[in-house]
């Protein structure tokens, strides 16, 4: 099945009934704790937890390119919501494609069945570089495994980790030394509830609210080897795959609140009159809405042929990997902020739905990676790389 | 060419930044958390600048007052607005009503109420305009018909003045005792040759404050809608000639554009000094990531940007101090420039801080909000750079002296 017009469609139909008319009043809630459970219940319910697993397995058996544009339009409703789904999305495919059969048949199976349960996926790079939460702070350091006889022990903090207390399984990716000291990955599939694990206090962030993100604390947590996710030589495989979906995800998100930029700021500017005519027809606000529409399209495609190639078998570019979430984020961060300006001190106000786009679009420059340090990665990758730098598209 | 600041300025600067330092900044950290936007008002901020003096700073020598320059006041501005915009905001007003209440009144409209202003220590003050359908169209005057612009009304009758209309996103609507209202005395007209200045103190029968907005920043200042219901005061309190209230707005305004500045310098260097700490503070792998390439191209960036926009806008509040003929172009230039650089700045701090710069315990989120809010304070950027556009056709384009 094609990700077709059709799909596309209930989706945005979904998004307009069940998720713009209600966001609005609940991320501005100062509770950190508005976890909008009845969304999520209800996209679940239409199946859009499923797309992305295996037609074999109760899904829609799409792929990344299928996803983005699904969390792209969850995002057009809300930036929050598309990140709690998008974590779903992600944490089922990992477990079709790495999970032992026990392991997808059960989480799946519950999965599938139950509209409230929610995945994470916790997978952070692999340090160094500028990754802020490496020496945060000396007193709770970053989760570390331990090998033992039969399993892991596991102790430390992961931080900012999405769906966090809300999910019933937890993909999380934590590094151990191995006998020749190196640093490795283990890939943990966990359930909610494990002993040994708890949640810290909910988050509180300038925007996608209603996304849930909290740290995970382990102490002594023991995980059973049955737990781990892939055999023990899958896990940097599944780590490299694990970012770049995030990377991507989030760049569908960012790509979301663009969008939705654009259409707030035409809207707008059709509708307020100055200068004796509606906004829209000064030359100043028409190119403002041009050079929106640029860098929107512009970064949707960077990011669709990024997923379009990781759909596709075959040697591929790393940097896309990368790149697409750079500069998703910085145009929804730019066209948001232009958007901004063409509302005047009205898209200041809380009452119009414009300065939550603002505060959306800042929270996913911030979300996962920094910036720079994925241009810092891409850069080392094509330093690394014999093909020569500029890519040519066949 | 001489930057050096006066023993008077440098001595304001200090007094304003020890003030922010340890009353304005902790306190706005937690005010601008409040949820409700009518719950933030920093009063005892408010008394404690009286103390300082740095409320009456615009009022003249010979009244009292401190009878600060522009330039004197974009330094103690910046200062005051690295604790917090909305607070400088507040201030801000009390230095131009009060130098309106002082030098454009009459002799009996100054003995009535100038007095009070200087006696009452939480004495802020209003100006209003702006009106929910009138924004842009003040700032760069449309008059093709009369009925763009401004709708409120001051009729003449018998011994008042009748005020009808309401007022939006007034700064200090909800706490001033004193509001210096623009409304429209002949409607017939463009609002250009039909407006005049009143004096309208708020506790008179017909004005209420209304809603105040919930904003995405600068929330210690409220931004309040003003209510004229058959609002009467004394035919006295007219501000200046009937109907020129456009030339009159233009000579108390001026210096505003050059305030942009500093108001748009205090988060941003507020963020750069955040920034500095942070990376000091923090390490990756063992090192300091002040030490880090990426980490110091962006704090020289952010640094740029600072100098840059303040020099501009010093060089402009020295125009206005001269009476240069290019001080109104210089002061739009300051509008735009420091207000996208402040922009820059909060942004190149927010993708080298990544995740923690979007929780909002870090001071990082709210000056963020706070600096967006000056792409739209005094008016819309491309509206300054159109105003910009007019004078500089005006002077044939050139830069020629």
């Amino acid at each position: 099945m094609d990700f077709n017009a059709e799909v596309h469609h209930w989706i945005r139909e979904f998004v307009d009934r069940d998720v713009r008319p209600v966001v609005h009043e609940l991320e501005a809630r100062p509770d950190a704790d508005i976890f909008p459970w009845d969304i999520v219940e209800k996209a679940n319910a239409i199946g859009i937890g499923a797309l992305t697993l295996s037609e074999a397995s109760g899904g829609g058996g799409f792929g990344l390119l299928a996803a983005a544009m699904t969390i792209e339009e969850l995002a057009r409703g809300d930036a929050g919501i598309a990140m709690t789904l998008s974590q779903s999305l992600h944490g089922a495919e990992l477990v079709e494609r790495f999970g032992s059969d026990s392991q997808r048949r059960q989480v799946l199976g519950e999965y599938l069945a139950n509209s409230r349960a929610l995945f994470t996926v916790s997978a952070d790079g692999p340090g160094g570089g500028l990754s802020l939460d490496a020496d945060e702070d000396a007193t709770s350091p970053g989760a570390t495994a331990q090998r033992i006889d039969g399993g892991w022990i596991v102790n430390g903090v992961k931080r900012f980790v999405l769906n966090a207390d809300k999910a019933r399984f937890l993909v999380v990716f934590v590094p151990w030394r191995g006998s020749s000291r190196d640093v490795l990955t283990t890939c943990l599939l966990l359930e909610s509830g494990h002993a040994g694990l708890e949640t810290g206090p909910a988050r509180d962030t300038v925007g996608r609210r209603l996304a849930r993100e909290a740290d995970l604390h382990f102490t002594d947590c023991y995980v059973p080897d049955e737990d781990a996710l892939g055999s023990g030589d899958k896990a940097d495989e599944i780590l490299a795959q694990a970012l770049r979906t995030e990377n991507l995800f989030a760049a569908a998100c960012a790509v979301g609140v663009a969008a939705a930029a654009c259409e707030q700021a035409v809207a707008w500017t059709r509708q307020r009159v100055q200068g004796g005519k509606p906004l829209i027809e000064h030359d100043t606000v028409a190119v403002s809405l041009g050079r929106m529409k640029m860098q929107l399209d512009a970064a949707r495609a960077y990011l669709h042929l990024a997923c379009d190639a990781l759909d596709h078998p075959g040697e591929r570019d790393g940097t896309l990997g990368l790149l697409p979430k750079v500069l998703a984020s910085q145009t929804a961060w730019r066209v948001a902020v232009e958007a901004l300006e063409l509302h005047g001190g009205w898209g200041y106000m809380r009452e119009v739905p414009m300065e939550k786009l603002v505060r959306d679009a800042a929270s996913l420059i911030a979300w996962d990676e920094p910036n720079r340090q994925l241009l810092l990665e891409a850069g080392r990758l094509i330093k690394a790389s014999d093909r020569a730098v500029v890519a040519s598209i066949d | 060419l001489d930057f050096t600041l006066t023993p008077q300025q440098l001595e304001l600067q200090r007094i304003a930044r020890d003030f922010a330092n340890h009353d304005i900044r902790p306190l706005a950290r937690r005010l601008d958390r409040v949820a409700d936007p009518a719950a933030t008002y920093p009063v005892e901020l408010v008394r404690k600048s009286s103390e300082l003096g740095l409320r009456t700073l615009k009022i003249p020598v010979e009244y009292g007052g401190l009878g600060a320059d522009c330039l004197t006041e974009v330094v103690v501005l910046e200062e005051l607005c690295a604790g917090d915009l909305g607070f400088g905001m507040t201030l801000q007003h009390d230095w131009r009503e009060g130098e309106i209440l002082a030098r454009y009144t009459t002799g009996e409209q100054r003995a009535r109420f100038l007095p009070e202003f200087l006696a009452d220590p939480t004495y802020v003050t209003s100006y209003a305009i702006t009106e929910p359908d009138s924004g842009s169209d003040n700032s760069l005057p449309y008059e093709a018909t009369p009925a763009a612009g401004p709708k409120t009304t001051a009729e003449l009758r018998g011994d008042s003045w009748v005020i009808n209309g309401r007022k939006a996103f007034i700064s200090n609507g909800n706490v001033a005792k004193m509001v210096i209202l623009w409304a429209r005395t002949d409607p017939a007209v463009p609002w250009t040759r039909g407006i005049s200045g009143f004096l309208v103190p708020t506790d008179i029968v017909g004005f209420r404050a209304g809603r105040v907005e919930d904003k995405l920043g600068i929330r210690l200042n409220q931004n309040v809608e003003l209510i004229f219901d058959d609002c009467r005061i004394p035919r006295e309190n007219l501000l200046g000639e009937l109907n020129k209230g456009r030339q009159l707005m233009r000579k108390v305004g001026a210096g505003a554009k050059a305030k942009e500045g500093p108001k748009a310098l205090g988060p941003a260097r507020a963020a750069y000094e955040e920034l500095v700490a942070w990376t000091r503070r923090r390490s990756i792998g063992g090192r300091p990531m002040v030490d880090e390439q990426l980490v110091q191209t962006v704090l020289s960036d952010m640094r740029i940007e600072i100098e840059m926009a303040r020099s501009l806008t010093w060089r402009a509040a020295w125009a206005v101090d001269n009476g240069s003929p290019d001080a109104d172009a210089l002061e739009d230039m300051v509008k735009v420039g420091a207000s996208a650089a402040a922009v820059r700045v909060v942004t190149d701090a927010l993708e080298l801080l990544g995740a923690h710069a979007a929780l909002r315990d870090n001071p990082i989120e709210k000056l963020l909000r706070d600096s967006l809010g000056m792409l739209h304070a005094g008016s819309g950027n491309e509206i300054a750079r159109l105003h910009l556009a007019g004078l500089l056709k005006a002077e044939g384009l050139t830069m020629d002296d």
